[in-house]
């Protein structure tokens, strides 16, 4: 397998890891979309954000008090990121605040505060159809 | 009036105030403090202290001065609402409108100061209480939806919003079946809630009149997030309401807003802060829009029932209402 074959190892992962998500069926090329992402209306993200499609893993237990959850794994879709934060796809909804370790391929140019894994927190969560939710996240120093 | 003058150097810096309306207090012995604030950027001042009695000509001289509004510390909020409720209790000739337009009243200008500054706990702290009197006001009387609505001022300010659609929550949550009293008390603190991240939108494009481009639409619809964001963490957080914060926008079909859930993962309470969200703003004042007659309001939400609104509910709204 080479270095940058994502959809390579999102299908090896998704053996491990019981994958959930459902990706729409207009979005068959999903692994091969690159370039750089320009903000639309009302967007306030402030950096340029690269395209980034790549399987990672998300792993979270107990995230916010009032809000219970399994500890648990799961396979995600990375989808772009930038100097700030980053953009994935999950099965589930996620709720802003959320907090949790995403474990990212090897890539030059992507790093958490420098390394493969690190803690971010949920910013927004939009549904995209059924277990499938775009969730942006920010990075969180630390 | 000595303590005017004996106390005139006694200041509290100009955010640790609420204000509370002259109209609202009764002679007698008050168990806080009173300031006046003679120009909005100045400290307010101390007026009477709480040993000196409130007598009926001090009120006459505010009021022939024009003075409408006065002011008392945050931490005395409590002791001046049970001053003016206490005064409701005693009073056995008042309509349950009219008791409850009186509570309504007594939370207005606190709750539009604190929706405006920075901190939360003002805020929350006033829901609590606004919730649990509003809650022990409607369940204990036997107030009709109807007249309820014929006594609504038709305005667009945000307490006028938020205490309707909280009132209008209510009254649609006992409707469907709800009745512990905590519970109730949890829905009209969500409803009074919801529309907290409105705070973080300029007051510019809130109240704008006619199209919004695009950017605007997109900064009012980050409302509901950011007051889920707000409140989330707090340690009196709880699930039902905050989703009511969060969700109070989202449609059955899906195509609300902040997450484009569709109906069967969109909160029980949520579904209800929707409907009375939505037939408030259609029957109340808009800078751009005459309001609708409340019947028209009822066949406008049946007409979206489906696609907006969760059926079940509007159909208890209506019967409610029509009833
Ligand atoms: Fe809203
Ligand atoms: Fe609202």
């Amino acid at each position: 397998m080479l270095d940058n074959d994502f959809e390579e190892l999102a299908r090896n992962l998704a053996k491990k890891f019981d994958c959930k998500i459902k990706l729409p069926e207009s979005w068959a090329d999903y692994f091969q979309v690159t370039g750089t992402l320009t903000g639309g209306p009302g967007d306030r993200r402030q950096f340029t954000r690269v395209q980034f499609r790549a399987p990672a893993v998300l792993e979270y237990s107990q995230t916010i008090p009032i809000l219970p959850r399994a500890r648990g794994q799961y396979l995600v879709y990375l989808k772009d990121y930038s100097r700030a934060g980053i953009a994935l796809i999950h099965h589930e909804q996620l709720y802003p605040r959320e907090q949790m370790r995403l474990m990212i391929p090897p890539n030059k140019d992507v790093a958490i505060n420098g390394c493969r894994d690190g803690l971010i927190e949920v910013a927004r969560c939009t549904r995209i159809q059924d277990c499938c939710f775009q969730i942006g996240a920010s990075f969180i120093e630390g | 009036m000595a303590t005017d003058e004996q106390n005139a150097s006694v200041e509290l810096a100009p955010d640790s105030v609420l204000p509370v309306a002259v109209s609202s207090l009764r002679a007698s012995q008050l168990n806080f403090d009173l300031y006046v604030r003679p120009e909005i950027c100045e400290p307010p001042k101390l007026y009477r202290e709480k040993s000196f009695p409130l007598e009926a000509a001090d009120l006459k001289r505010l009021r022939e001065r024009g003075v409408e509004t006065l002011f008392v510390a945050n931490s005395d909020y409590a002791a001046y609402r049970t001053h003016v409720l206490d005064g409701l209790a005693d009073d056995s000739s008042l309509e349950p409108t009219e008791r409850y337009n009186i509570v309504r009243e007594v939370y207005r200008e606190a709750f539009d100061t604190a929706f405006q500054g920075e901190s939360l706990d003002p805020m929350l702290q006033f829901t609590g209480e606004f919730s649990k009197d509003l809650a022990d006001t409607i369940c204990e009387n036997d107030i009709v939806m109807s007249d309820l609505h014929s006594l609504m001022e038709h305005d667009s300010g945000t307490y006028t919003h938020c205490a309707n659609v909280s009132t209008y929550s209510l009254a649609l949550a006992k409707a469907m079946g709800l009745a512990d009293l905590a519970q109730l008390q949890a829905v009209a603190t969500g409803a009074i809630l919801h529309d907290i991240g409105k705070r973080a939108v300029q007051l510019s494009t809130l109240n704008k009149p006619g199209r919004l481009s695009p950017e605007q639409r997109a900064e009012i619809e980050r409302h509901p997030l950011i007051g889920f964001r707000d409140l989330v963490l707090r340690e009196e957080a709880s699930w039902a309401p905050l989703m009511m914060v969060y969700q109070h926008h989202e449609r059955i079909d899906g195509k609300g807003y902040p997450v484009g859930v569709p109906g069967k993962e969109i909160h029980d309470w949520a579904k209800i802060c929707s409907v009375a969200d939505v037939f408030h703003a259609l029957t109340s004042e808009r800078p751009y829009r005459t309001p609708m007659l409340a019947e028209e309001a009822l066949q406008f939400l049946e007409k979206q029932a489906d696609a907006m609104f969760d059926p079940e509910t509007v159909r208890c709204w209506t019967m409610t209402l029509r009833n």
